[in-house]
């Protein structure tokens, strides 16, 4: 073959190979390699944090949060942004651990405890029990009044500590089954408060038999829920009537240190009953089963009102058509007297897990603990003091804190800017860093004006005197199980709670009858209840 | 098809048509709306579609899922991004597809058996995960633009494609004949198979060309900075910031108030994401009909 290309179509053809190959070569030359340089802006020692990116959060080294812990620590803070979705960050970071890849300072980012432990074996993350340990080091961790509660709450199963905490308990999302009412109804049928399961009964029926959204139809439904919004299950609310059960904890209840689960109890056959009974008299409505939370709020959302009572954690499931009419209706008393609600405590979020690569664990600790400062903790949630917030008196006169008309607590911080939150912000993390918020201190960060009317209302302190009663006295906090106590219980544990799941529905819809009540703990016994048993057992002994 | 003519087919005939005619209807009703319901519910308010009120015309006229998704900073040049990431990669894989497809259409090729089997044996078998990531932090590609513009660069698939076109149209006498007029390899290829494959070169830009704009694994992994980040990932990170994981709540309560802005978001993201990738395949689409067709059927 002889040669006789023309000259432009050579080069054009060669340069188009050659050039994503040049381009390679470039870039591996001109990248700066992060990792390893070790004093930053001015001279001053450089921490990596790996963060979660977040649309919100316009830029990490910009940030006035960034540039506040930068300056009062003296470090240079550098990031490595992970994806924002949980699965994906992790993805990432596995393939970094097992590439062998070197690993940032710190990784600050939402990570379930069983990965924290694996990444704890392997010696991926460092215990920071000597640091937290050493008051000098600890400074703000040793400020926390709950500071014990919170260590051991962190403790893995393995019984040391790997990372700092984010703590801002908030009753409202303690207890968040509630129940709403259609208060408007209430009025027009001349009805009282339901208190009792049997007064419950009777609001429903007239709720579905009086036509009270007055369109000559009888299409009202009494009660109703969802299958996955936030805690809108039905059956948890009327449950609780009759026996403590908790969905968050498996419905494992705990009494005198003994572990016990609820659906096995005669009282949960009887709240079983109560429930079929509702159904059967079509004041229950059965799509709570089947519907998904989007199903729910259209069925609800029309103006007149379609349903009696609704179970929703928050007051936006309602829209403008309901024109806030729905209140808050606190747990009804059942036959035995009991009234309960699922009280999970608080617990603090796990962040700022130091990695084996930190080239000064110790700074990365400290760093991480000046975050726990409760005024930065303020900043890390509601913006810069003095623009975004204030707690100067003469400002702060002018709020009236969400709690003063129940227990007299006067506003102590101003929101400013409440849109600052879910809104793109280049002020803080997201909040999504160690921080400190007192239980004290979210009732009175206030963002009423007084005088001014409210866009929603403020069901807090309705909140704190129906519900918070009804939390019970001895609950499971945490249950952390060991790996080989996991794989033990792996397939019993989800096959049990599934079934108990799907027999309470088939009970309360009449498919399955209740005098088959026998067979269903025969079939609990035989899916190995008690070697589940056992082990939770034994994870609550280690947890207390 | 006029309606005086109409009247002039036989009886059978105008069955056909009538019933084709509303099945073919039917079927164009069912592809095309959940295409303008998504643009409908994009233009609706965020209680109107979480409540399920959208059906077909947009309710509660709003621009509140536009406006959340252009708040963003980042958007612009993500865009950007997306537009280099689609360009610069689309010109790899047709270069690389093209010439490779060339080669292997040649029976004289030395060893054309072996070097099919080496490509097609990649199309069913990788190594994975952590080595391909070994592999980019080894190549330095790790954070760079090239992460997104050189992995796959080589589709097996659209070589086969191109490879199975170029033998079955371009005829070996014809290449004879070039030859004996002194037209080298090289010429032949610029000169003759291109020009006649535009078909199919027009079905590999526009696969490939979708291919880098919807990509986005790769930017996960591979990419650290926020700066080169493609459209999609932006895109994802706004709708899954406004939905819902309880699992990973801090203010639970905050949250689900998000969540009615997120049935909006979703379809303006969609709006946003395929509108400009759409307005290229009306320009390819003639080509793209022909040039699957031919390849398949004679292949």
């Amino acid at each position: 073959m002889t040669q006789q290309i023309s000259k432009e179509r050579k080069a054009l053809s060669a340069g188009l190979l050659v050039l994503p190959m040049l381009g390679a070569l470039l870039s591996a030359c001109s990248q700066g390699n992060q990792q390893a340089n070790e004093s930053g802006e001015g001279g001053r020692p450089v921490i990596t944090v790996a963060v979660q990116a977040n649309p919100n959060v316009e830029d990490y080294e910009t940030n006035h949060y960034t540039k506040l812990v930068e300056d009062a620590m003296n470090v240079d803070l550098k990031f490595l942004e992970l994806p924002s979705q949980a699965d994906e960050a992790l993805t990432k970071l596995s393939l970094m651990v097992s590439s062998g890849a070197e690993l940032p300072d710190v990784v600050n980012i939402y990570l379930n405890e069983s990965t924290v432990f694996d990444y704890a074996a392997k010696g991926v993350f460092i215990p920071q029990d000597d640091y937290l340990n050493n008051p000098e080091l600890a400074v703000n961790f040793n400020k926390i009044p709950e500071k014990e509660f919170v260590r051991s709450s962190m403790k893995l199963p393995d019984g040391k500590v790997y990372a700092l905490p984010r703590y801002s308990p908030q009753k409202w999302n303690e207890g968040s089954n509630r129940a709403w009412i259609n208060s408007e109804w209430l009025e027009k049928l001349k009805l009282d408060m339901p208190k009792t399961t049997d007064d419950l009964y009777n609001v429903l029926k007239a709720f579905v038999e009086q036509d009270p959204n007055g369109n000559g139809k009888k299409d009202e439904v009494g009660f109703v829920g969802s299958l996955n919004g936030w805690s809108q299950n039905p059956r948890v609310y009327l449950m609780n009537a009759f026996i403590y059960a908790d969905p968050g904890k498996s419905y494992m209840n705990v009494k005198d240190g003994r572990i016990f689960p609820a659906y096995t109890q005669t009282e949960w056959k009887e709240g079983l009953e109560y429930m079929n009974k509702l159904v059967k008299d079509g004041l229950f409505s059965p799509l709570s089963f089947t519907q998904d939370e989007t199903q729910m709020k259209a069925l609800i959302n029309v103006p007149g009102g379609m349903a009696g009572v609704v179970t929703a954690g928050s007051y936006s499931t309602f829209g403008q058509e309901l024109d806030n009419k729905m209140t808050l209706l606190p747990p009804v008393k059942g036959p035995s007297g009991l009234s309960a609600t699922p009280y999970s405590p608080s617990l603090p979020t796990q962040l700022w897990f130091i990695t084996k690569d930190a080239k000064d664990p110790e700074l990365a600790f400290k760093v991480g603990d000046y975050m726990l400062d409760p005024e930065l903790s303020i900043v890390s949630r509601y913006g810069e003091k003095g623009v975004d917030w204030s707690d100067d008196p003469s400002v702060v006169a002018g709020y009236v804190g969400p709690f003063e008309e129940l227990e007299g607590v006067p506003a102590a911080v101003a929101e400013l800017n409440p849109s600052i939150w879910n809104n793109p912000q280049n002020k803080h993390w997201n909040d999504a860093n160690p921080a400190y918020r007192s239980l004290e201190l979210g009732k009175t960060v206030s963002n009423l004006k007084k005088g001014a009317d409210d866009v929603l209302p403020n069901w807090r302190p309705a909140f704190e005197e129906g519900y918070v009663p009804a939390f019970p006295e001895e609950v499971i906090v945490k249950l952390s199980y060991l790996p080989e106590e996991l794989k033990q219980i792996a397939n019993s544990k989800t096959a049990i709670d599934n079934y108990v799941n799907e027999s309470a529905v088939a009970f309360i819809t009449g498919n399955r009858p209740l005098s088959q009540w026998d067979d269903y703990i025969a079939e609990l016994n035989k899916m190995g209840i008690e070697q589940y048993l056992e082990v939770t057992q034994a994870a609550y002994d280690r947890s207390k | 098809m006029g309606q005086s003519k109409f009247s002039t087919h036989p009886t059978s005939d105008k069955v056909y048509y009538i019933i084709s005619g509303f099945i073919l209807t039917f079927i164009l009703i069912a592809v095309s709306y959940p295409l303008i319901y998504v643009l409908s519910a994009s233009f609706s308010s965020g209680n109107a579609v979480s409540s399920g009120r959208v059906l077909l015309w947009p309710v509660d006229f709003s621009l509140e899922g536009y406006e959340a998704v252009f708040k963003n900073k980042d958007i612009v040049r993500a865009y950007g991004n997306t537009f280099l990431y689609t360009i610069l990669g689309t010109l790899v894989n047709v270069t690389v597809v093209m010439t490779c497809a060339y080669a292997l259409s040649r029976p004289g090729l030395k060893g054309r058996g072996s070097f099919m089997f080496l490509f097609t044996f990649t199309m069913f078998f990788s190594g994975g995960l952590i080595p391909f990531y070994i592999l980019m932090k080894d190549l330095h590609l790790i954070n760079t633009m090239w992460a997104m513009v050189l992995p796959g660069a080589l589709s097996v698939y659209n070589m086969i494609i191109a490879r199975t076109f170029i033998q079955s149209s371009i005829p070996g006498e014809l290449i004879e004949a070039t030859s004996i007029d002194g037209c080298s390899d090289a010429r032949f290829f610029f000169s003759f198979v291109l020009p006649l494959s535009k078909a199919v070169i027009a079905v590999i830009t526009l696969f490939s060309a979708v291919g880098h704009w919807n990509a986005y694994f790769n930017a996960l992994m591979y990419l650290n900075d926020r700066s080169l980040y493609p459209l999609q990932i932006i895109l994802r990170e706004i709708l899954i910031m406004n939905q819902v994981d309880v699992s990973m709540i801090m203010d639970p309560e905050l949250q689900v108030a998000k969540a009615q802005a997120a049935a909006v978001l979703k379809y303006s993201l969609i709006v946003v994401a395929t509108v400009p990738i759409l307005c290229v395949y009306p320009f390819i689409q003639k080509y793209f009909v022909k040039g699957v067709m031919i390849g398949s059927l004679k292949g």
